[in-house]
This record gives structure tokens, C-alpha cells and sequence, in this order.
């Protein structure tokens, strides 16, 4: 064989070669967004803004941060209170450069938000990617006196009771406009959903019908919840138009049926049933009604929730003991473990950005909410006390 | 036309036996009870296989404390691992519940479903009112009337022992029986 013959097989084999090598670096890069990091070194003259950009930016999962001497890249400016306001005047350097390449100003009424307003434009000039620091949580909180329902800022910060009803109130979940919260509460001794606009404190009944009325989740227009309803004689599905209260039965099955949710294209549901003799993790298309069971591996999945692509999903499952949180994603069908260590892991929920998942970890009969990246497995504590669970990130 | 008219007829008499069978049956179970006698298994099965829908009320608390009678009859049963399914052991419990309920018209009756503090608490909860329903069905299989008898669930909210051992959950996976009046 000539040069001129065996040359075009060369090519041809350089860029099968090439073809493999993309479609590793591809799924390397689903499963690693995260390395490398950029290595960033924060250093303005307010102590609080510098201490909070510093945590949301090592928090966002992009940022290591580091000594002046090891950093790539330094953010540094001014900052300081002129009348009612904090006022940022700040730079990004780049190690070797005395003028910044980017410069960032903002002001806001403290230091907290001037810090999660800078940290959010530093994400998403270095990496294109929307910053969470705006985000919230809710969750539930234990008194004395049974569950309240509480909001916090996405680092644990600026708690605040949504509930003082001295009574059981569960898994709230946001809608998606974020302006209003549905859940179960036992405020008049059944337990009945309740839609809780957060503007005005109003609160209205959504389901109160004989037995259990728990479970809720918005559909992704917001325009109707599903629901597990037991009037029927068993645990089942349904979906309530919120306009006009219309309810339609999607469950049929001697098994408990719960924890409905819609997938972002609102066209399927995920929900949890015993039906095969242990909860597992289902998906009902609501066209035809098919149904496809998505989990089976372990004896307990439980407490689904979907990424805001609806490219992964979180759930928690039992292993051995001990409860843990699994990521499964969805298009390769791929399920794998995220937590680790001590104590149960459950109830996860995704943060707007898709890479975190907020969850609860009980270690010594005492449950805090923390928040994971999903591609690094890093974890950062939201809460320390203690009496927290059931957390819904904010959309 | 004969024909329909003949149909007709079965059709009335088949929807008066119906109608005629319950409180046959009440009564019958009532008499059963009375005697000591079990109930037979397949009876109560047979009843199990179908869901019968709660019917809303009110809650009427009971103000007045529960007599010792009441006390003996209304034990607690309990349940397996993740499992909502009556045990042998607990018909007897169920038995005697029902026989009172049925002497006493007047007594509506709350069920209360519980679990342990494993699992998830939202899974835990339609656990609960699973366990609530199979104690619920079983009564009504026993001749109870379904409109009597009244399910809440508290998941794994309101345990009875707060310990955190395999004897603490053994007595939290639980149905309770509270008299409403």
C-alpha cells in the first residue's frame, strides 16, 4: 500500500480517535463540572460583605478560595455605608494585572445582600452560569410545641416562622413564581393543605377532604397541585385545578401511592408506591396513562425530587441501616450514591442552579439541613441547631 | 318484553336482598361475638378487598374520660416494619372494639395511624393512614358501619415511646382507637 492509499485511513482513524476522546470528555463533564476550580482570593475592607461573598463563592461550587499568593484571580475594592446604604465599588485581578478586567459596583440596604448581589455577578461573569445567593429554603422546625414553618436564606441565614400555629405543619414546597407555599398542616385537627401567599400572609384551605390530604406539589404553571388523598378508602393521586377545583383521580392501586411530582415539561409525574411490596420510585405519563417503574435497586426509595432541566433526579434510599441520598440521572438511567458517613440523609430538593441539593441529616436523634453539590459531593451545613427537616429550595 | 319484565323482577329482588344485607349481617357478627366465636377469616377478607370511602364530619371530642370498660376494649394494635397488614394478634383487639361499637349505636369511633421514626416522614404518613384504613377495613368487615369510623394519620410524629431502639419503634408502629361522641 502506497502513502497516497493508507493516508485517508490515517485521517479516518485520527478522528474515530478524536470522536471517542469528545464523548468521554462529555461525560466526564456531567459527572466533574466541577474540577478544576478557579482559585479566587476575597479580600474587601467590610469584614461581613468579605466573609459573605467569600462563603457564597466557595458555596456555588466554581471557587476555591485561597491565599493571595495562590490565587488566580483577586477580587478586591472598596466598600462602605453612605446614608441608609452599603455601596461596593470592587475589582477582579487577574494575578499578574494592576487594573481589573472586570469591575463590579453595586449597593443594597445591607451587608448581607450587597454580598449575595456581588457573589451572584462574580458567577456569572466567570463561569455563565446563574448564581443561587438570592435563593431561599423552607423547611419545617421543631418547637416545643410541634412543627412551625420557616424560611431561610440559602446559607441558614435570615430565619424567619412563616407558621406561630403551635401546631403540625409539613413539607412545604414553593411555587413556582416563589410568592406562595403549599403544605399539610394540622391547624384544625385534620390534616389539610393549605396555599400560603407570602406577600400578605393570606392563607387558604386547597384540600380538605375526609382523611389524609398531604403530599403537595405545584404543576410547573402553578395552576394546579397533586395531592395524596385517602377519602377514597386508600392512600392515591390526584390533581387539583386551583381555578376552579377540580379534582382528578391519577392513582388506581391497592398499594400507598405519595409524593407526587411533576417533571418540568408538566407532561409525567414522578410519585412513590408500595405496589411491588416495597416503596419504590414510579413515572406516569399523563397522555396514556403508562407507567414505568424507575427504581430497583434497594427495598425503600422514597421522596423524589426532579432538577429544574429534568436531567436528574434526587431521591433517598436505604442502604443497609442507614438512609442515603441518590442521584439518578435520567436520560443514561444511571443511579449512584451521594452521601456518605454518619447518619440518615433524606428529603432532597434541588436548587435553581440544578448542580445543589438541599437535604436533612439526622446524627444523634438531631436533624439539620445541608446543602451538596452534586458534582463535587462537597457539603456546607445551612443549619446547626438542630429540629430542622423537610426542605424545599426555592425556584 | 316478558323477558325484561323478568329481569326486572331479579334485578328488585337481587337490590332488596342487598339493600336487607347488612344489618343482617351486623347482627349476625354481633351474635358471633356475643358467643365467643371467631370470625371467619374468609368474611373479613372478602371485605378487605375493596375501599370504602371516608364520609367527612366533625370532629366531636369526647369530654368525658373513658370508662374502665372502654379502657380494656380500646388497646392499642401494632404493626410490622413498613408493613400496614392486621396480625393475627391484633384481631382479637379488633373484635372486641367491634363487638362495642356495634352494642353502643351512638359511638363513633378515630382511628390513629403511626409509624417509627425510620423511613421518610411523608412516605411515613400515607404509611400511618394505611395502617389507619386496614384497621378501619377490618372493623367494617366485623360489621361496623363505615360511616362510624374516622382515620388520621400522624406519620412518625406522635410517638409513644421517644425511645430510638428496636422496642421503642415495635411500640410507635401503632393504631390507636379513640371514641368520638
Amino acid at each position: 500500500m502506497s502513502l497516497k492509499q493508507t493516508f485517508p485511513f490515517i485521517i479516518g482513524i485520527c478522528l474515530l480517535g478524536t470522536g471517542a476522546l469528545f464523548g468521554q470528555e462529555v461525560y466526564l463533564e456531567v459527572r466533574k463540572e466541577a474540577a478544576p476550580k478557579i482559585r479566587i482570593n476575597v479580600s474587601l475592607e467590610e469584614r461581613e460583605v468579605t466573609q459573605v461573598l467569600a462563603s457564597d463563592l466557595e458555596r456555588s461550587g466554581y471557587f476555591e478560595l485561597t491565599c493571595r499568593e495562590e490565587a488566580e484571580i483577586i477580587l478586591k475594592g472598596e466598600c462602605g455605608r453612605i446614608k441608609e446604604e452599603v455601596v461596593a465599588e470592587v475589582g477582579l485581578y487577574s494575578i499578574d494585572q494592576t487594573s481589573p478586567f472586570y469591575l463590579l459596583k453595586g449597593r443594597d440596604r445591607d451587608e448581607r445582600r450587597l454580598a449575595h448581589r456581588l457573589a451572584n455577578q462574580v458567577v456569572e461573569r466567570l463561569t455563565g452560569k446563574k448564581g443561587i445567593s438570592y435563593s431561599k429554603i423552607v423547611a419545617t422546625y421543631q418547637t416545643g410545641k410541634g412543627k412551625e414553618i420557616v424560611l431561610l436564606d440559602y446559607d441558614g441565614a435570615n430565619e424567619r416562622l412563616i407558621t406561630t400555629d403551635e401546631s403540625l405543619s409539613l413539607f412545604p414546597r414553593f411555587s413556582p413564581d416563589n410568592a406562595s407555599l403549599l403544605y399539610t398542616s394540622y391547624l384544625r385537627y385534620w390534616p389539610e393543605v393549605i396555599l400560603h401567599h407570602l406577600n400578605t400572609g393570606r392563607r387558604e384551605i386547597v384540600a380538605s377532604y375526609p382523611g389524609l390530604n398531604s403530599a403537595s406539589s405545584f404543576s410547573p404553571d402553578g395552576r394546579q397541585v397533586l395531592l395524596t388523598l385517602s377519602k377514597d378508602g386508600n392512600p392515591e393521586i390526584y390533581l387539583l385545578t386551583l381555578a376552579n377545583k377540580r379534582l382528578e383521580r391519577l392513582s388506581r392501586n391497592r398499594a400507598i401511592d405519595t409524593s407526587p411530582i411533576f417533571l418540568p415539561d408538566g407532561k409525567s409525574i414522578i410519585f412513590v408506591s408500595d405496589r411491588s411490596g416495597s416503596p419504590q420510585i414510579y413515572q406516569l405519563q399523563l397522555k396514556d396513562n403508562s407507567l414505568k417503574r424507575m427504581t430497583f435497586e434497594g427495598s425503600y426509595n422514597t421522596s423524589p425530587a426532579i432538577s429544574p432541566s429534568g436531567d436528574h433526579l434526587a431521591y433517598t434510599s436505604r442502604v443497609g441501616r442507614q438512609m442515603e441520598i441518590f442521584l439518578r440521572e435520567i436520560e443514561s438511567g444511571n443511579s449512584f450514591c451521594l452521601t456518605s458517613g454518619p447518619g440518615n440523609k433524606e428529603d432532597p430538593s434541588f436548587a435553581p442552579d440544578g448542580r445543589h441539593l438541599v437535604f436533612t441529616k439526622t446524627l444523634d436523634y438531631s436533624s439539620n439541613l445541608y446543602m451538596l453539590d452534586i458534582f463535587s459531593r462537597e457539603i456546607y451545613p445551612i443549619t446547626t441547631k438542630g429540629g430542622y427537616r423537610s426542605p424545599d429550595w426555592s425556584k | 318484553m316478558r323477558v325484561f319484565g323478568f329481569w326486572f323482577l331479579v334485578l328488585g329482588l337481587w337490590s332488596l336482598v342487598g339493600c336487607a344485607a347488612r344489618p343482617v349481617k351486623e347482627k349476625a357478627v354481633l351474635k358471633e361475638l356475643a358467643e365467643g366465636r371467631a370470625i371467619p377469616e374468609e368474611e373479613v377478607l372478602a371485605l378487605r378487598g375493596e375501599d370504602i370511602p371516608l364520609v367527612e364530619k366533625e370532629l366531636k371530642e369526647r369530654k368525658k374520660a373513658l370508662t374502665e370498660e372502654e379502657k380494656r376494649i380500646f388497646k392499642n394494635i401494632y404493626f410490622d416494619f413498613d408493613k400496614s397488614d392486621i396480625k393475627p394478634e391484633s384481631r382479637p383487639v379488633l373484635e372486641k372494639i367491634a363487638a362495642y361499637l356495634l352494642k353502643n349505636p351512638a359511638l363513633d369511633l378515630l382511628i390513629e395511624g403511626h409509624c417509627d421514626e425510620r423511613g421518610t416522614e411523608e412516605y411515613n404518613l400515607a404509611l400511618g393512614e394505611r395502617r389507619a384504613l386496614s384497621a378501619r377495613r377490618y372493623l367494617i368487615g366485623l360489621g361496623v358501619a363505615s360511616k362510624r369510623l374516622q382515620t388520621i394519620s400522624y406519620g412518625e410524629e406522635r410517638p409513644l415511646d421517644p425511645g430510638h431502639d428496636e422496642t421503642a419503634w415495635a411500640k410507635n408502629r401503632r393504631a390507636e382507637f379513640k371514641p368520638l361522641q
